[in-house]
């Protein structure tokens, strides 16, 4: 089943355009690889997807929705949760409180003029999970500001994951990473996306993690969809490897 | 997190309990000016929720204040001294021009924000200062009645200074209280987390437009209350209440008090009323003093008074 789709998504900028018409299905379930040189318009995608950009031309629609145009906050509570390339966090507060804001999301309690996050037991319980998931339960009472950059960008995806969307779409989730901690994110990606059937959509620049997770890859050149396939079927395309993979790979 | 907060009520019960019996040995300049606190403390905590917890510099609540003064003078001079419809007046006229002046400003950037609110609220000065026939022009609106509390049998009149000290002691109590609630509650917390990273918080399916628009209504009505509490403690109300320099006092206040902490505007307002009060009349140049003052703040101490006692002593008020 298509939980997302996107029909001849144009993005221009002034005079440069930088989507050319981008159409892709994304089934419910599956592991999307979006991969491409700097300027791709990987970024921008995700941008008119979430609704951060309005597109010039086209339409998006999640589970047969048109939700094209719409504000990120309406976007956010259809299911469609997102990280960004440089960490997007909430820096002056902690941890738990980073998290606490999505889990309150979900349950449309940010408005609750008189309540304590802190004495809402079950929603520090789900907090919690997503700690232990992402590796961070340990600094519950760290302010975010404080965190390494490895588990900043835990974080941004323990956000991201709180609020139980549908689909996460990761923008370079690896992206500064040292090995080990590249390593620690893409067993996370594994494992949420296993356990909880949850769609995901990441762009990435780091090839062995997007072959090592990916169940589809698209490859994005000058805001074009040059090659889709399975990782094996893009690995041996003439047009892939001239465009951005290399002879060597 | 109990614990720490248990240690908390320790100096407010002290405070409140000076503030309760000081009518019994304090002159009435003194009373006088413990009042004033009240109220310019009220103020500052309007500013307060929307500058430290939205992240949103309004260069404008001054125009709520004299909202505030003037509803009130004119409700009790032309309508009635029972406190009740005037003050209901006041909120509700506040928070029709909040909503709309505030949904033309949340929308645009801090920068923008800043300045537009200035605008806004200058405009209503300008109204204030040349509707003559209406609030009294330049002259503004003399001999304003205190009030008179009408609860059916019983009738207090608000006249007496130490009747309305209470009077101002009790809304400051209330609104305080529900302040923190607010703050403390996961409205606050979306709050800050507005202030920490506003792309951010749209991408965890908030509305930040919504709630800054919220907090600026609940901040102007703070500051309308400390307004038309104002007006009847000088018994006047002026178009400079109006004025930007009457904006920027809670910014200053805010400012001496230290930014992030909770007890940081009343401190402030503390410091600022009474350094005022005396170092006008002991130099005179009272602005030169403030601004050497402010100087210092910027330069060695950022976070205010209650933030480097809070830093040094590890006390978290």
């Amino acid at each position: 089943m298509t939980i997302l789709k996107t029909h001849g998504i144009k993005k221009h900028f002034t005079k440069f355009a930088a989507l050319k018409g981008i159409s892709m299905e994304v089934k419910q379930g599956e592991i999307r690889a979006i991969i491409g040189p700097n300027g791709a318009g990987k970024t921008t995608f995700f941008n008119v997807i979430t609704g951060k950009l309005k597109p010039t031309e086209g339409a998006v629609y999640f589970e047969e929705k048109d939700i094209t145009g719409k504000p990120p906050h309406k976007i956010t509570s259809y299911g469609i949760g997102r990280t960004f390339q440089i960490i997007n966090i909430f820096p002056g507060l902690t941890t738990i409180e980073n998290i606490m804001l999505s889990v309150l999301n979900k349950h449309g309690e940010n408005m609750a003029f008189f309540a304590r996050p802190q004495n809402r037991n079950n929603m520090k319980e789900e907090c919690f999970k997503v700690m232990r998931q992402i590796g961070l339960e340990e600094n519950a009472d760290t302010l975010a500001t404080n965190l390494s950059h490895g588990d900043k960008k835990k974080l941004d995806i323990g956000i991201g994951l709180a609020r139980g969307p549908k689909i996460l779409l990761l923008d370079e989730p690896t992206a500064g990473l040292n090995p080990q901690e590249n390593q620690s994110i893409v067993h996370l990606i594994k494992e949420v996306a296993a356990r909880e059937n949850l769609t995901i959509v990441l762009i990435e620049h780091d090839m062995d993690a997007v072959f090592s997770i990916s169940d589809y890859i698209s490859v994005f050149q000058q805001g074009t969809v040059i090659a889709e396939g399975k990782p094996d079927e893009v690995k041996n395309n003439k047009l892939v490897i001239d465009a951005y993979l290399g002879e060597d790979f | 997190m109990t614990h720490r907060e248990r240690k908390v009520w320790y100096p407010v019960i002290c405070i409140g309990i000076f503030m309760a019996v000081c009518p019994i040995f304090l002159s009435s300049f003194g009373l006088y000016l413990l009042n004033e606190i009240l109220i310019y403390g009220l103020f500052s905590y309007g500013f307060y929720l929307l500058f430290s917890q939205a992240g949103y510099m309004s260069l404008g609540q001054g125009a709520y204040f004299a909202l505030g003064a003037y509803s009130v003078a004119l409700m009790y001079k032309h309508v009635t001294v029972a406190i009740w419809l005037p003050f209901l007046t006041a909120i509700v006229v506040t928070v029709i021009v909040a909503t709309i002046l505030g949904f033309l400003c949340v929308r645009l950037g801090e920068f923008y924000f800043a300045f537009l609110t200035l605008a806004f609220a200058q405009m209503i000065y300008a109204i204030v200062f040349r509707w003559t026939s209406f609030t009294g022009g330049d002259d503004g609106i003399p001999g304003v009645s205190r009030g008179v509390i009408d609860l059916l049998i019983i009738k207090v009149d608000l006249e007496s200074p130490v009747y309305f000290y209470y009077f101002t002691l009790i809304i400051f109590a209330v609104l305080i209280f529900i302040l923190r609630k607010l703050v403390t509650s996961s409205f606050g917390l979306t709050l800050r987390s507005i202030r920490e990273n506003l792309e951010r918080s749209s991408f965890i399916g908030v509305n930040p437009h919504r709630y800054v628009l919220i907090t600026f209504v609940i901040s102007a009505i703070y500051c309308c209350v400390a307004g038309a509490l104002h007006a009847s403690l000088t018994k006047m109300a002026y178009p400079e209440l109006s004025y930007w320099t009457t904006s920027a006092e809670p910014i200053i206040m805010v400012l001496i008090g230290g930014i992030y902490t909770f007890s940081g505007p009343f401190f402030g307002t503390v410091i600022y009323v009474l350094l005022k009060t005396y170092m006008m009349t002991l130099i005179g140049n009272w602005g030169l003093f403030l601004g050497i003052v402010m100087l210092f703040i910027v330069l060695f101490f950022r976070k205010g008074f209650m933030g480097f006692i809070e830093e040094k002593w590890g006390v978290n008020l």
